[in-house]
């Protein structure tokens, strides 16, 4: 038996078609669980666009619309590690407007979807994910895994331009330097008008005298006064 | 963020939901008793007598233990640097996860005022309208600047920045509005408070 699953949210319709795997009914309020997903198809109730797709599409979907709320709350960009590479779906900032700009291609019949999405859209587009990922019953392979990106994400607050403008003034300033002083004259040597020439060593004078000195004086002798 | 646990009897099932990540360093405590302080800020903005609204919902999902009473509620808002009355305090982990509770029940009971300010928003852009023009949304931000103006150093460089420029004041005011409609949602809690902890956590 199929079971079919909706989620909406006032621009935004979400519904799910598939199998349980287990014929017996959940004991907690008679609905079945629905484990293995057939199709998924996303409405935009201000257009007629539809996304839509197996699980690939559907674990895809999750993901990047999941991982652009995140990004949009604390404006840090999150990797997204699709499942596939067919039936991505790319959620990206408009640069300039409040809008959000979602992308779909269908892998097999080359159909591709484009539209702007408002911020109160996003979060209609939000609600129905979260809605699913709330409901225990349906599909709970999908779990909500939702972390905070590391440090290395974070941009600097400070532009690298900004931040790198002293460092390269400062550079460039001793560069030019360097390059000036090569086509300044090598100065030449001046010599000391007060300098005297140093005198010629004596080697007679200068020659320690090797000779052990025999000044005629008797050498002192331990005990001599006694 | 040291986590304080309570002694006085069993943990408030709300912050049971909000998981534990370790801060990397003192300057992100900070950056996030900002932006608590900050969708608060907001919060008060909407509503007239916001601030008694935070104390009742601190009652109803049993932080009565975090947040004792309006004094409490103050000073665990005076850890946002950017406060007149600074207080220099770090918020512990329940403390932050409290007033983001509280901040997500609030944004939730005004779901519907936020998302007519922000349409409104959107329409006034598109047409090219003063955003002035709408009166609710006007009231709102006057509500903002003002409440902004009044509590916040203006000795601080980006203080300074926001009181000089009123549409940047503006701006900041319509983004936080924005992450208030996320914060009002179905999973708007958990968002939010994973999102004051991107790119602060090892």
């Amino acid at each position: 038996m199929t079971i079919k699953r909706q989620y909406s949210s006032p621009n935004c319709k979400l519904i799910l078609e598939g199998l349980s795997q287990n014929t017996d009914s959940s004991p907690l309020n008679g609905l079945p669980l629905m484990s293995i997903l057939i199709n998924s198809e996303c409405h935009f109730l201000n257009s007629d666009k539809i996304i839509s797709g197996g699980l690939d599409f559907f674990k895809n979907f999750v993901k990047a619309v999941s991982s652009y709320s995140q990004e949009f709350l604390s404006g840090i960009p999150h990797p997204i590690e699709t499942h596939s590479d067919t039936d991505k779906v790319v959620l990206q900032k408009v640069e300039g407007k409040d809008l959000h700009h979602l992308i779909w291609e269908s892998p097999d019949n080359n159909e591709k979807v484009e539209m702007d999405l408002t911020t109160v859209q996003l979060f209609d587009l939000v609600e129905t994910v979260d809605q699913f990922l709330a409901d225990p019953l349906t599909l709970p392979d999908i779990k909500w895994n939702v972390q905070p990106v590391s440090r290395r994400y974070r941009q600097i607050d400070e532009p690298l331009v900004k931040r790198a403008t002293p460092v390269g003034l400062g550079v460039a300033g001793l560069a030019l330097t360097g390059v000036a002083l090569l086509f300044a004259p090598i100065p030449e040597e001046m010599k000391d008008p007060n300098r005297q020439p140093s005198p010629q060593p004596n080697p007679s004078e200068t020659l320690p005298n090797t000779q052990a000195p025999n000044s005629g004086e008797p050498t002192p002798q331990p005990n001599q006064e006694k | 963020m040291p986590d304080k646990s309570n002694p006085d009897g069993e943990r408030p099932v709300v912050l049971e939901q909000l998981p534990d990540f370790p801060v990397s360093s003192p300057r992100a405590h900070v950056r996030i008793q900002q932006k608590i302080d900050l969708i608060l800020l907001a919060l008060e903005a909407l509503e007239l007598g916001g601030s008694e609204y935070m104390l009742k919902t601190a009652k109803e999902l049993q932080l009565k233990n975090i947040i004792k009473n309006r004094v409490i509620l103050w000073r665990l808002r005076c850890s946002n640097p950017w406060r007149r009355s600074y207080t220099r305090d770090e918020l512990s982990l329940e403390q932050a996860k409290g007033l983001v509770a509280i901040a997500c029940s609030r944004a939730n009971q005004l779901k519907v005022l936020i998302r007519q300010l922000l349409i409104a928003e959107h329409q006034m852009k598109e047409k090219g309208f003063p955003l002035e023009s709408n009166f609710r949304l006007s009231e709102y931000l006057e509500r903002f600047r003002a409440h902004f103006a009044s509590r916040m150093n203006p000795r601080r460089a980006k203080v300074a920045f926001y009181l000089a420029d009123e549409t940047a004041l503006n701006e900041l005011a319509l983004s936080l509005l924005r992450e208030l409609l996320f914060c009002g949602g179905v999973k708007g809690k958990e968002r939010f408070w994973i999102s004051l902890f991107d790119g602060e956590v090892e």
